[in-house]
């Protein structure tokens, strides 16, 4: 479905991330794996996954809570001189669950400038190359937790929360230059950032959800899959939920 | 081809305009330097020089002419 196109992918070293990494090479997308770090298992899993795929991809050093830091790896991806099709931002981090009242403001911040403006400002420098194909495509990872129905961190929450509100007003600007920018929102999927469930809780949560299971990362991986291809073209400025059917998420998810 | 020819070149082909057209023109001056223009325009600049403009810099860039001022910040001689 993606073939000979050519992705960034931020977060791409584990959870929804990674699976979109796997799923997009397998598509026959070349792609920029944005991590923070890597490792000699990461990228032995990269060379396997470039050998089966016949596809390059290339690690690409980013913490995304600088702003110096973006620039200087999109200044090493446009040095390449490769088409830039494909925009994911599908990094995200969550900060201790606690209480509002009992919140550092440094966490508040670091959630939002790597959930939100890590995104925007990638999508600023990603789309200035878009711009000039007049074509391109970026995916948002956002969360149902933008719909502040669950217990998620109000940080985590407002993050995705303006990630959804910006893939709108980002549809309608960049649409003429023949961008599409649409967002996924994924619930509860079986990642790392589960972690913090107790076994009864998580059991509870399951029969709450209409599909009584949690979703894959590969699922949420799949609706990008369609939202970063040709496939979706007449779609932008939409947030499709893939959450298993689940809207009852007022239980508690914290220990 | 000299810097200047190359910065030419990149509002002609951007704009599809001429050589002719150049001086004095300014943003939204012709109907292809709108908005989506003026950034397919920054693209192309980043593109033919190797830089990376900075957002204000972007915002700046209110004609040919004053292009040609910012781009001595990034060591481009025009």
């Amino acid at each position: 479905m993606l073939d000979g196109k050519n992705a960034i992918i931020t977060g791409a070293r584990s959870g929804i991330g990674l699976a979109i990494l796997q799923l997009f090479a397998k598509n026959g997308c070349n792609c920029w794996a944005v991590v923070h770090r890597d490792d000699e298992e990461f990228l032995n899993m990269i060379r396997q996954l470039e050998e089966v795929c016949q596809v390059w991809i290339k690690p690409v050093h980013i913490d995304l809570g600088s702003s110096d830091s973006i620039k200087e790896g999109m200044k090493d991806i446009l040095k390449e001189k490769h088409s830039i099709d494909i925009l994911v931002n599908a990094a995200g981090i969550v900060s201790p669950n606690r209480l509002f009242s009992m919140t550092k403001m440094e966490d508040v911040r670091r959630v939002m400038e790597v959930n939100f403006f890590s995104a925007i400002e990638l999508t600023q420098l990603a789309c200035r190359a878009m711009m000039r194909q007049r074509k391109g495509s970026i995916v948002n990872i956002a969360s149902i937790a933008a719909w502040g129905e669950d217990t998620s961190q109000m940080e985590y929450a407002a993050s995705k929360a303006a990630l959804v509100i910006a893939t709108k007003k980002l549809a309608r600007e960049l649409g003429s230059a023949g961008i599409r920018v649409n967002a996924v929102a994924p619930g509860l999927t079986q990642t790392k950032m589960l972690d913090v469930l107790e076994n009864d809780a998580e059991d509870q949560i399951k029969k709450g959800l209409g599909l009584h299971r949690f979703g894959t990362p590969n699922e949420i991986a799949e609706v990008c899959l369609f939202l970063a291809s040709d496939k979706s073209s007449y779609v932008t400025g939409e947030t499709i939920k893939v959450d298993g059917g689940g809207t009852d998420l007022r239980l508690s998810i914290s220990k | 081809m000299t810097n200047l020819e190359k910065y030419n070149q990149v509002f002609c082909e951007t704009f599809e305009i001429t050589n002719e057209q150049l001086a004095g023109l300014k943003y939204q001056d012709i109907q292809a330097w709108d908005s989506v223009g003026h950034m397919s325009l920054v693209a192309a600049i980043e593109d033919t020089f190797d830089i990376m403009m900075e957002t204000d810099d972007i915002i700046d860039l209110s004609s040919y002419e004053k292009g040609k001022e910012i781009l001595k910040k990034y060591d481009v001689e025009i």
